[in-house]
């Protein structure tokens, strides 16, 4: 597992405290995982990714993702209505531990709320809060 | 003193009670219109095992690369052979059941039974010759056919029982499930395994959507089925089906019960597939019993012989047993041996009852799912105060050596007394291990009774352990 200072941290997206990040794109919001998640995850087997039109609110669990070590739940960062999700993980889950931030994006959506980005974090809050940890 | 019973079916209910009424001295005739072992051994558990012992095995072989073997060519199924494997194991044990009777003096007489006046059968076989059995005490251990629906009648070619299913000469290359209860399921699982592209439509709003399994089980089914490309659709039924094309055109529409309201007008929508498979149910075969009115034996509207805990009917000297007596008795081969032997003692004087409380279910998915006492739900509707706590099966070594990982155990435990109420499993050798999770419930015993005992490793029975250390927060290994 890499060290804290060894972590890719983009500064252009934000971060939820569940480790999910978003990316704004043209009006829509894409999401993933950030790397310090893939990295505690492990090895992971399987992406169970919402269907395109369904609509979560903030903190509502959107997918499911397990590992070899674990399962775990992913919370929408903001809330929205669901566009796109990447069908490249269905069949290839390691892409999200090989490329977090772009081959393994999760999910497109349509923010329901733009104000909700103020509660994200930014890439330095990010880093600061995983220093705490 | 009674001393001639006579016993209709010679399914699992039925062969019991003739196996423990032969050894308490009674002279026992058996009626059966079939094949020895009934609906288990020819139509249900037992060939429907065989052959999914073979798609997972097929599944393995597929992943081979994974556990390091490197596999020349590919592996695909030999439907006549698997059948062949399955016809011959179902014949060993059916053998081994005439065996048995004989061995216990049963007389067993294969033909069709029927009520002729009083305390008197009449067989009539296959030849045409009629056999007369007078009783004392009558067992009615009938059982059940599949449930047909009228706007998808079985042809045995395009639209399937569980019967047909269970005799396929190919693997279909697209099938439409029709109900997504156990049968449904665990077909979904083995015709995919062996090829077949498999949708399930089920009415209700989760796959198993039986009060015994938890909802947990079912969701992480779901996931097991989305990985393995099994569609699944929840809340909807089959309205009907017309042959266009070489094809089945299916028609699916939003589910009149108890579905998602929002759904309710929803237009159709059409599916093409090669074949239907309809796994709704099953009905009782009351009705086909020849002189059951006359013997006062009561049934509901749906036929269903009602009996209670000694399995008494209407009639002093008629039993019944099995799943003749429908759903609220639990419909399972081993409940079906526990009624037969309390049948079998009752009628020859003794006072026994049927205790359903603790009755383990085993659905042999893939993983396997397994449950046995209350469910979380139920645990609180009967007023205690419980938790649940549980482990998922990839902490465990073994799980991970046998490259199954997916699925947990659940323990509802009792708060003030750590007494385990109910186990819920989906994993890999499920229906195995909910024996230990069983006898724990029938010995009224605690987490802590089955934390403190030491279990081998690497084993997979180490998930009661752990999940129970959790219900104690003592979590072991997470």
């Amino acid at each position: 597992m890499k060290e804290i200072d060894e972590l890719i941290i983009p500064e252009d997206l934000r971060f939820a405290k569940n480790h999910e990040w978003i990316r704004k794109e043209n009006g829509h919001v894409r999401a993933g995982i950030s790397d310090y998640a893939q990295g505690q995850l492990g090895e992971i087997v399987f992406v169970e990714l919402p269907q395109v039109g369904d609509e979560f609110k903030k903190d509502e669990s959107f997918a499911t993702i397990e590992s070899v070590k674990t399962v775990s739940e992913l919370y929408m960062p903001v809330g929205g209505e669901i566009i796109e999700v990447n069908n490249a993980v269905d069949d290839s889950p390691k892409l999200i531990n090989q490329s977090p931030y772009e081959k393994g994006w999760l999910i497109v959506m349509r923010p329901s709320d733009e104000s909700e980005f103020e509660t994200l974090m930014t890439s330095d809050d990010y880093i600061g809060m995983l220093q705490g940890a | 003193m009674t001393n001639r019973i006579a016993i209709l079916g010679a399914g699992p209910g039925g062969y019991t009670a003739a196996v423990k009424a032969a050894q308490m001295g009674a002279d026992v005739t058996v009626i059966e219109k079939d094949t020895a072992g009934g609906t288990c051994l020819n139509r249900g558990c037992i060939p429907s095992k065989v052959l999914i012992t073979t798609a997972e095995l097929l599944e393995k072989m597929k992943k081979a690369d994974s556990y390091g073997i490197a596999l020349e060519g590919s592996a695909r199924v030999d439907m006549p052979a698997l059948m062949e494997r399955k016809n011959r194991i179902v014949k060993i044990q059916t053998d081994g059941i005439r065996n048995l009777l004989k061995h216990h003096r049963v007389n067993y007489i294969q033909g069709t039974g029927r009520i002729r006046g009083d305390h008197l059968a009449v067989v009539r076989t296959d030849q045409g010759e009629e056999h007369q059995v007078p009783w004392d005490k009558f067992i009615i251990a009938a059982g059940t056919r599949p449930f047909e629906l009228p706007e998808l009648p079985f042809d045995g070619e395009r639209i399937l029982s569980s019967d047909h299913a269970l005799n396929l000469h190919d693997v279909p290359e697209s099938v439409l499930i029709v109900g997504g209860g156990v049968i449904g399921c665990e077909f979904a699982f083995l015709l995919s395994a062996l090829g077949a592209g498999v949708t399930v439509v089920e009415a209700m709003s989760r796959m198993l959507p039986l009060p015994s399994v938890d909802e947990d089980c079912s969701k992480i089914l779901q996931r097991e089925m989305k990985k393995r490309k099994i569609g699944f659709m929840v809340n909807r039924t089959v309205a009907g089906a017309e042959e266009r094309d070489g094809k089945l055109n299916v028609e699916i529409r939003p589910s009149p019960f108890g579905g998602d309201p929002s759904k309710k007008g929803e237009e159709p929508y059409f599916q093409q597939v090669d074949k239907i498979l309809v796994c709704i149910g099953r009905t009782p075969v009351t009705s086909e019993i020849e002189g059951l009115d006359s013997l006062g034996v009561k049934a509901d509207d749906r036929g269903w012989i009602r009996a209670n805990e000694k399995l008494e009917t209407g009639n002093p000297d008629v039993y019944a047993v099995g799943d003749i007596l429908g759903p609220t008795k639990i419909m399972l081969a081993h409940v079906a041996w526990s009624e037969g032997m309390t049948a079998a003692q009752n009628a020859m004087g003794g006072e026994k009852s049927m205790n359903y409380d603790t009755v383990p279910g085993a659905i042999f998915t893939s993983p396997e799912v397994a449950n046995v006492g209350l469910t979380e739900t139920r645990a609180r509707e009967e007023g205690y105060r419980v938790r649940a706590d549980s482990a998922l099966f990839r902490l465990l070594g073994k799980a991970q050596a046998l490259g199954e990982i997916a699925g947990e155990a659940k323990i509802i435990s009792e708060i003030d007394s750590g007494r385990v109420l109910g186990v819920h499993m989906i994993g890999p050798h499920a229906t195995d291990l909910i024996a230990e999770a069983t006898l724990a419930i029938h010995m009224k015993a605690t987490v802590r009774d089955l934390a403190e005992t030491i279990h081998a490793h690497p084993t997979l029975p180490e998930i009661m352990m752990e999940t129970s250390l959790k219900a104690m927060d003592q979590p072991l290994h997470g």
